[in-house]
């Protein structure tokens, strides 16, 4: 959703990039580190549509209740069970949150090792991306079986699946230093270092972010995964015993909270970036041509 | 007007600030070997405006990467204040084609980040960058980020950058490389602006023959790959020059020739020679 430019009172916008301008002055006001009221409903628009259809569609055609409960019987289950959703959604939250700060703790540096060391990159390379192509959901299992049914393996399980979004991205971000910019920092008679920090670290953020994003909702689903396979507790537990007993509204109760977590963590991140990074959200919006 | 040969313009010069001898640099990829610059000897006075005009890859880049010591080359020297260089100078401000501004940086805070690395206080160049910035016409940008600002504002804070910390060397490679024909008239104003007064010793790389005797103090023309100096002119017209000295007749004399020499190296093709000079232009 391309944001929309405000006309502005004419006369108010001199100098000689007024759109650029306005379009800056839009991005730094606080409140844009919100949604606006009316993209908020623009971003409803379509899942209450669904909603309505959905409702509809349970009465027209009479789907049993245990194969589809209709919204209003989901949304009365979140209202009804809405302690135990928060009690076990706090679980979730928290190995993801976890396993997804882990993994940046752990992306970073090896991002930097890859950016620097040519043996390293050839070294560390393949075994990042066969750890990336093994599927997850095959390793559960086995990770519960060695380390119980506790929150290690979850936080495990979310570190394995964000980890590599969060490496390529990091890594792609710190090989983004045009070469000339390389040369201007040397004249100015900085350090391989001091070029690092002061040059090459703020010009991989953009990229950086975009790793973030896809592996912090990465994090949530490999939390999940762990919590499906075997687990006392988080929303994984919660929709396998809500499940055996067919209780499919509560099924849905918690897909949606599922959702929630990621989103809301999404959320976060986008909302850090635009205060670090608001030169990036910018040059996106113009190669959008907005 | 018979051109001066290298040699001739050795023996006048004593004690040049830079001295450039058998410079030549050769690219190895994996199978073939590409000469950039071949063989160039020159010298370049302090405070002198020296302009290099020649075709595309004919080494003028590689020609200020090796003087800046950014890229060391494969025969030949270059001294600086006496000086061999043998690893990348500081005491130089370089202004590239693109501008290099960092764009989480207001355009204060980019002309400033030249001290950063020097040990030179932000407070003692904030004087001379709002100064500068006055002298391009963006004191009101200041405080600025570069995304706000126009191609032609870019790249004059970049030249502020160049500038700001005094270098006794400035070099430019194509600077106006990227910005619309007003708008490169308007920077060649403001280049001179800058340097009026100062001992600064400049390098620019151009492709623009109208550039070069603008602004120059003297002329080096490139051949084509891999490039040398094939001819060299003094351009003593007097300063300041304005944008109307491009329409007099010793200014058609200094471009006329760089043309036909570039012609006659047959870096610009010109196939109706009858109308030698303007036919290539109506042609299209």
């Amino acid at each position: 959703m391309t944001e929309i430019i405000k006309p502005t009172e004419p006369g108010s916008t001199s100098g000689p990039v007024p759109a650029r301008r306005q379009r800056m002055e839009q991005i730094k006001s606080p409140r844009d580190l919100w949604l606006w009221p009316r993209e908020f409903g623009l971003y409803m628009l379509p899942v209450v549509m669904l909603l309505l259809v959905w409702e509809a569609a349970t009465h027209v055609f009479g789907i049993q209740r245990f194969l589809l409960p209709r919204p209003g019987d989901v949304l009365s289950t979140l209202w009804e069970k809405r302690e135990i959703l928060l009690d076990e959604s706090w679980v979730t939250f928290q190995e993801s949150l976890l396993g997804f700060l882990l993994a940046v703790a752990v992306a970073v540096p090896v991002a930097v090792l890859l950016t620097f060391s040519k043996i390293a990159a050839r070294t560390i390379y393949p075994v990042l991306v066969i750890s990336q192509v093994i599927p997850k959901v095959a390793v559960a299992p086995l990770l519960v079986v060695w380390m119980g049914f506790g929150v290690a393996p979850k936080i495990l399980l979310a570190f394995l699946v964000a980890f590599f979004p969060i490496v390529v991205n990091t890594a792609t971000g710190l090989n983004n230093l045009e070469p000339k910019m390389i040369h201007l920092a040397r004249s100015m008679g900085a350090s391989t270092w001091q070029t690092f920090v002061y040059f090459r670290l703020p010009s991989s953020l953009p990229i950086f972010f975009a790793g973030l994003k896809v592996g912090v909702t990465f994090a949530v689903i490999g939390a999940l995964v762990g919590e499906f396979v075997g687990a006392g507790s988080g929303l994984g537990h919660l929709t396998v015993i809500a499940m055996g007993s067919l209780n499919t509204e509560l099924v849905f109760a918690s897909i949606i909270v599922m959702a929630a977590i990621g989103v809301a963590m999404y959320v976060a991140i986008e909302i850090l970036e635009r205060l670090l990074v608001p030169w990036s959200r910018s040059r996106r919006l113009e190669q959008m041509g907005g | 007007m018979s051109s001066p040969s290298i040699g001739q313009y050795d023996e006048k010069t004593v004690d040049p600030f830079i001295r450039v001898r058998d410079l030549s640099k050769s690219f190895r990829a994996k199978t073939t070997i590409t000469h950039a610059l071949d063989s160039t000897s020159f010298d370049l006075q302090q405070g002198e405006f020296l302009s290099v005009v020649g075709p595309s890859g004919c080494g003028k880049s590689t020609l200020l990467m090796l003087v800046s010591g950014l890229t060391s080359p494969t025969t030949g020297t270059v001294e600086i204040g006496g000086r061999q260089v043998t690893s990348p100078i500081s005491d130089v401000g370089i202004a590239f084609q693109e501008d290099l501004l960092l764009e989480w940086h207001s355009t204060l805070d980019n002309i400033l980040m030249q001290g950063a690395f020097r040990g030179v206080s932000k407070r003692s160049l904030r004087d001379r960058a709002t100064e500068l910035l006055d002298m391009v016409g963006l004191a009101e940008f200041a405080d600025k980020y570069p995304h706000e600002l126009s191609g032609g504002m870019r790249q004059r804070a970049s030249i502020c950058r160049a500038l700001v910390h005094k270098p006794p060397l400035l070099l430019m490679d194509e600077p106006f490389g990227a910005l619309d024909a007003m708008t490169r008239d308007q920077m060649a104003l403001d280049i001179q602006d800058l340097l009026a007064g100062t001992n600064t010793t400049v390098l620019f790389i151009t492709h623009s023959i109208a550039e070069a005797v603008m602004l120059s103090d003297r002329v080096l023309v490139f051949g084509p790959p891999p490039g040398n100096i094939v001819d060299e002119l003094v351009v003593d017209l007097p300063r300041p020059r304005h944008l109307s000295v491009r329409e007099t007749p010793e200014f058609a004399a200094f471009s006329g020739r760089i043309r036909s020499r570039l012609e006659a190296m047959g870096v610009i093709r010109d196939r109706t020679a009858w109308a030698s000079g303007t036919a290539s232009a109506e042609r299209n």
